[in-house]
C-alpha cells in the first residue's frame, strides 16, 4: 500500500475533476426532458433514430483516422532523419517537434487560417506563380481541416514512433542490407513490423487528439462541417438541451474508447504474431 | 528519445497556467466586484473605460471576464449561493431564459443616478437592469469589391456575389435576428421562419463561407473569404478602423437594433458596488468616451450626443430606436433551440 501513497494526489485529482462529472453526465443523459423530470432513454433513442446525429459521429470518427493515418505518413520519414542524425541535428528536430506544444492550439490554428485563407500564403504563392487561375477554397474545407490537424498533431505521432525506431536494433538494418534487401524492402519487412507499438500508440493518439480538437474544427472547418464537439456545444449552451448534450458526448466518448481499445487489442495480438515470426 | 526535464517542467507549469485561467471565482478580492464582458473589443473597451471611471466614482475596484452571454447562466446556476461574477451581460434573447432560471435580481431604479437619462425603449418592461448600448445589424461588404452599397437585404441574393457571402447560425444574436427579419420580409413572422429557411437554401450557392461565430464571421473580410455578409456595425467599424477593406450599409428597412443589459447577480457580493457600477456604466462621461474613437460603441444615455463614424448610421440615441428595428425577442427565444439545430441540418456538407 505505502507505495502507491505518491499516487493519490493525482488519483484524487482524477477523481473529482473527471470521474464525478462523468457520473453526472451519465445521470443528466438520462432524463428524458431538459427540465429533468422524468427518466428515460429517450436521448439516445433520439440520437440512434436520427441520421443527422449518427451521420455527424461517423464523420467525426472520420477525420479523426484520416488525420492519424496523413500523421503516420509525415512521421516515419522525419523519424529516419532524426535516427541519422547527430547529436546536434537530434537536438535541433526535437527542438522543432516540441517548439508548436509551446504555443496555444487557438494561435497554432491562426497561423493556419492566415496560410489556407483566400488571400493566404498558398493562394497566393500559387497565383503568383501561375500554377492556379484562381484562389481556391482551402478555408473552411475538409481537406483544409485534414491538413491543419494533421500538422497541429503531428507531435503527438511522432514522439512515439521516434522512439520506436530508436529501439530498433540496427545490426537488424544492416543485416538487411548485408543480405541484399533493397531500402523499400528493409522499411516493409524490418523498420515497419518492429516499430509497430509505437506507429499504434501514435496513431491512437492523433487520432483521439483530431476527433476531440474542439477549436481547430471550428476555425479551420466554419459553420458547415458539423461533429462531434461543435454539436454537442450547440447542444448544451446554444439549445440548452442538457440531457441530450449529455448523451451526446457520453456516446462520442464510447465511440473513441471503443475505437482506442479495439485497435490496441487487435494490434497486440499483431504484433505478438510479429515477434513470434 | 527522452524529454528533457526542462522542456517538460515547462509545460506542466504552462498547463497549469492555462488551467487556472478560466477561473475568476478562486482568488477575487473580497472589496472588488466582478463583471462580465463580451470577448474582443467589448471586454479592450470596459477594462480601459469603465475600470478606471468606476474607481475614480469611488468604486473598490472590479475585475472583468470575457464571456458569451449564454455561457454565464451555466457558471451562475453551477453556484447559485456564491455566484462568480456580480454584473452579467446578455443580449435580448439569453436575457430571457436568465430572467427565468431566477439567478437574477431586479434593478433598484429609485437609487440610480442614471436612470432618468435612460429613454423608455432601454428600460426593462418588467424592472430589471436598463440596456447599456446596442449592436446595430446591417450588411458588411468589401468597399473595394462592391462598388454600389448594397441598399437591402436582398442584395445578398444577387447571382453576382456567388460564393462571395458570408453568414453564421442561429446560436448568435446575430444570425438570429437576421433569420427573424428575412423570414418576416418572405411573409412568415418572428414565430414562423419557414420562408427564411427556404430563402438560405436559395443563398446557399453565393454562400462562400457560413462561420462559426460573428466574430469569425467579421475576420473572413481579413483574409478576403467573402466580401458581403450581415454583421454588427461594431465589428466592421473596428476593422474598418485598422484598415481591413470593409464597410457598413444600412438596409433600407433599416438595421436591427439588439440591446444589450448588464444585470445584477442575485446574492452578489457588495450591492451598492453593483449599482454604482451600472451607473458608471450608464453615466454620460463613460458613455462619451465609450462611444468615441476607437471604441465607437452606441451609448443609450439620451445625454449622450452621436458623433464620428457613428453618425453614419444614426443621427441621435433616439433616432437609433425609432428608425431601426426592434425585435420582441420573448415571441421567438423559446424557439431558437430548434431553429439551432434545424440551421445545422440545413446547410450540412
Amino acid at each position: 500500500m505505502r507505495q502507491l501513497l505518491p499516487a493519490v494526489p493525482l488519483a484524487a485529482l482524477f477523481l473529482v475533476a473527471f470521474v464525478l462529472p462523468l457520473i453526472a453526465l451519465v445521470a443528466i443523459s438520462l432524463f428524458r426532458t431538459p427540465q429533468f423530470l422524468e427518466i428515460g432513454p429517450d436521448q439516445y433513442l433520439r440520437f440512434f433514430s436520427d441520421a443527422f446525429s449518427v451521420r455527424v459521429l461517423l464523420d467525426t470518427l472520420q477525420l479523426g483516422a484520416e488525420v492519424a493515418l496523413f500523421a503516420l505518413f509525415l512521421a516515419y520519414p522525419l523519424g529516419i532523419v532524426y535516427v541519422a542524425a547527430g547529436p546536434f541535428g537530434r537536438a535541433i528536430i526535437t527542438f522543432l517537434i516540441l517548439l508548436p506544444l509551446l504555443t496555444s492550439t487557438v494561435v497554432r490554428t491562426f497561423a493556419w487560417i492566415v496560410i489556407l485563407g483566400r488571400e493566404g500564403i498558398v493562394n497566393s504563392a500559387m497565383l503568383s506563380l501561375g500554377l492556379w487561375d484562381a484562389p481556391a477554397r482551402l478555408l473552411y474545407t475538409w481537406g483544409g481541416l485534414i491538413i491543419a490537424l494533421t500538422q497541429i498533431q503531428l507531435p503527438l505521432m511522432e514522439l512515439p514512433v521516434i522512439n520506436s525506431l530508436l529501439r530498433l536494433d540496427r545490426n537488424l538494418v544492416k543485416a538487411a542490407e548485408g543480405l541484399g534487401a533493397g531500402q523499400f524492402r528493409i522499411f516493409f519487412t524490418v523498420i515497419l513490423p518492429l516499430t509497430l507499438p509505437g506507429a499504434i500508440a501514435g496513431w491512437l493518439l492523433v487520432f483521439a487528439a483530431a476527433a476531440t480538437a474542439f477549436i481547430t474544427q471550428s476555425l479551420v472547418g466554419g459553420g458547415r462541417i458539423i461533429l462531434m464537439p461543435l454539436y454537442i456545444y450547440q447542444q448544451a449552451v446554444g439549445v440548452q438541451e442538457w440531457p441530450f448534450s449529455a448523451a451526446l458526448s457520453l456516446i462520442f466518448t464510447a465511440a473513441v474508447i471503443g475505437i482506442v481499445v479495439a485497435i490496441g487489442l487487435a494490434s497486440r495480438r499483431f504484433v505478438r504474431g510479429v515477434d513470434a515470426a | 528519445m527522452t524529454l528533457s526535464r526542462r522542456s517538460l517542467l515547462a509545460l506542466g507549469s504552462s498547463a497549469l497556467a492555462a488551467g487556472s485561467l478560466g477561473r475568476p471565482g478562486l482568488s477575487r478580492a473580497a472589496s472588488s466586484i466582478v463583471a462580465t464582458t463580451y470577448p474582443g473589443s467589448f471586454d479592450e473597451a470596459f477594462k480601459a473605460v469603465v475600470g478606471p471611471a468606476y474607481s475614480k466614482a469611488g468604486g473598490a475596484g472590479v475585475s472583468f471576464t470575457p464571456l458569451l452571454g449564454v455561457d454565464q447562466i451555466g457558471k451562475i446556476q453551477a453556484s447559485r449561493n456564491a455566484p462568480p461574477f456580480d454584473v452579467v451581460l446578455f443580449d435580448e434573447g439569453p436575457l430571457i431564459p436568465a430572467i427565468e432560471s431566477g439567478v437574477l435580481e431586479k434593478f433598484p431604479a429609485e437609487k440610480s443616478k442614471t436612470f432618468a437619462d435612460i429613454p423608455a425603449a432601454f428600460r426593462h418592461p418588467d424592472g430589471y437592469a436598463p440596456v447599456i448600448t446596442v449592436q446595430l445589424i446591417g450588411i458588411a461588404y468589401n468597399p473595394k469589391k462592391i462598388k454600389t452599397p448594397p441598399a437591402s437585404w436582398e442584395d445578398l441574393w444577387k447571382p453576382e456575389y456567388k460564393g462571395r457571402v458570408g453568414i453564421t447560425g442561429l446560436a448568435s444574436s446575430l444570425g438570429t435576428a437576421f433569420m427573424v427579419e428575412i423570414a418576416k420580409m418572405h411573409g412568415g413572422s418572428d414565430t414562423n421562419i419557414e420562408p427564411a429557411f427556404d430563402a438560405i437554401k436559395k443563398l446557399l450557392p453565393n454562400v462562400g463561407a457560413i462561420a462559426p461565430s460573428p466574430g469569425a464571421l467579421a475576420a473572413l473580410f481579413q483574409q478576403g473569404e467573402i466580401d458581403i455578409a450581415f454583421n454588427y456595425w461594431n465589428n466592421v467599424a473596428l476593422l474598418a478602423a485598422k484598415g481591413v477593406d470593409i464597410a457598413f450599409a444600412k438596409p433600407k428597412t433599416g438595421a436591427i437594433v439588439v440591446r444589450s443589459s448588464a444585470q445584477i447577480v442575485k446574492n452578489n457580493q457588495d450591492p451598492e458596488g453593483v449599482l454604482k457600477y451600472l451607473d458608471t456604466v450608464m453615466s454620460v462621461d463613460v458613455q462619451k468616451t465609450l462611444e468615441a474613437s476607437p471604441w465607437v460603441m452606441m451609448p443609450t444615455n439620451k445625454k449622450v450626443p452621436l458623433t464620428g463614424p457613428n453618425l453614419t448610421v444614426a443621427s441621435s440615441v433616439d433616432d437609433l430606436v425609432t428608425n431601426n428595428v426592434l425585435l420582441d425577442w420573448t415571441r421567438f427565444q423559446p424557439l431558437r433551440g430548434e431553429w439551432i439545430t434545424r440551421f445545422s441540418k440545413e446547410v450540412k456538407t
